[in-house]
């Protein structure tokens, strides 16, 4: 399993919805952006001004326990739960079992979508302004 | 471990392999439709075959064995491509994947009456629906030219959870559904769409298929599943700023 995990820090948040441009752009098909896979969200103090919403990469995944093909498969390297997409059938199954929205479907494509934490370097963590999201 | 040699290179393989399996994951290019990882090869398109140890074999069935010798590209495998790729356009004259196929394998013209239904009898939907989904909605009738799929009689069938996955599975796209806000209809069945229980917006699914995939898990509930992915979102986002607030209240 890997020792690096994805920290959230909602007093550092402005709401500022960069990270879910940076993935919808780092996602793309066809030349056209993907579905964000990142939700940036406002709140009121005491927080900052926002909170992201992301895959917990949860250790017992309902998405993972929905998928009649075991195309969600965790990459032991980033600890992600990665679709592999030659094994995927499409039937949207995880999608409908993920208890926190956090598999999506893809408008264009019509193909599910998560967070993959980008091979290890999620670009949301790169492009976040504030420090807000941070993967060490 | 064995070593086969793939147009006379040298390749590593896992004993019980297929040699297409070797052969995609080693990067090289087998032309192939009904041949999908998470089911079992069953050798039905026949656009896959190679020559192996000299003989002409379909390659998603054939398990290697060490130094076994195969070419993927001589002018007779490419040959006995085009003969295959001839009678399956005749079956499915519009297919663009066929399309495609026959121009890179150098198909000119299909000498064979074109046919009117749009489907190369390759078997995975049925193959998906029994095997992989667990619906068990439709199976084979007829024998060898004849041969058809359907749900069983031709009757919509009980069993279809309205998933889709085997029109999405289908390599020349001709399982035709219709998705509107309220209905899923496939197959001349007529499923209702679920509804968000908090906000109303049609789901992805159906009764039928909720009852299906809760039965794939234990930590799978129906409730979760009865939410659209924007209220399971806020959800999360309400338990998020819960626990935030009382930790920041605690400093």
């Amino acid at each position: 399993m890997s020792s690096r995990t994805f920290y959230i820090i909602p007093e550092k948040c402005t709401g500022c919805r960069t990270c879910e441009l940076s993935c919808a752009y780092s996602h793309t098909i066809n030349g056209q952006p993907g579905v964000p896979r990142i939700h940036a969200y406002n709140t009121k103090p005491p927080m900052e001004k926002g909170i992201s919403v992301v895959c917990l990469q949860c250790d017992k995944a309902a998405c993972v326990d929905a998928c009649p093909v075991h195309a969600l498969q965790r990459n032991l390297k980033t600890g992600a739960i990665e679709v592999k997409y030659d094994l995927c059938i499409n039937c949207h199954a995880c999608f409908a079992a993920c208890p926190f929205g956090n598999i999506l479907i893809e408008p264009v494509n019509n193909r599910v979508a998560k967070c993959d934490l980008c091979g290890g370097a999620p670009k949301c963590v790169q492009f976040c302004p504030t420090g807000a999201l941070q993967y060490r | 471990m064995v070593n086969i040699y793939i147009n006379g290179k040298e390749v590593a393989a896992q004993k019980g392999e297929t040699i297409l399996q070797v052969a995609l994951r080693e990067g090289y290019d087998i032309p192939h439709l009904c041949y999908h990882p998470a089911l079992k090869a069953e050798g039905n398109c026949r656009l896959c075959l190679v020559e192996a140890a000299g003989k002409i074999v379909t390659s998603c069935t054939t398990v290697v064995k060490d130094g076994l010798e195969v070419n993927l590209d001589t002018e007779e495998v490419n040959r006995h491509r085009r003969t295959v790729l001839e009678m399956l356009k005749g079956l499915v004259p519009k297919s663009p994947l066929l399309n495609e196929l026959s121009i890179k394998y150098g198909l000119e013209k299909v000498r064979i009456a074109e046919s009117e239904e749009v489907c190369i009898k390759c078997g995975l939907c049925v193959r998906v629906c029994s095997d992989l989904i667990g619906a068990d909605a439709l199976t084979q009738e007829g024998r060898g030219t004849e041969t058809f799929f359907n749900p069983p009689f031709g009757e919509p069938s009980p069993d279809c959870v309205g998933c889709t996955s085997c029109a999405f599975i289908c390599p020349v796209q001709c399982i035709k559904y219709e998705k509107t806000d309220d209905t899923i209809t496939i197959w001349g069945k007529t499923m209702d769409r679920l509804k968000c229980s908090n906000c109303n917006a049609p789901l992805d699914l159906t009764q039928e298929h909720l009852d299906l995939i809760v039965k794939r898990g234990d930590n799978l509930h129906a409730e979760d599943l009865m939410l659209c992915d924007v209220c399971s979102r806020a959800q999360t986002l309400s338990t998020m700023k819960t626990v935030v607030e009382s930790q920041l209240n605690l400093e």
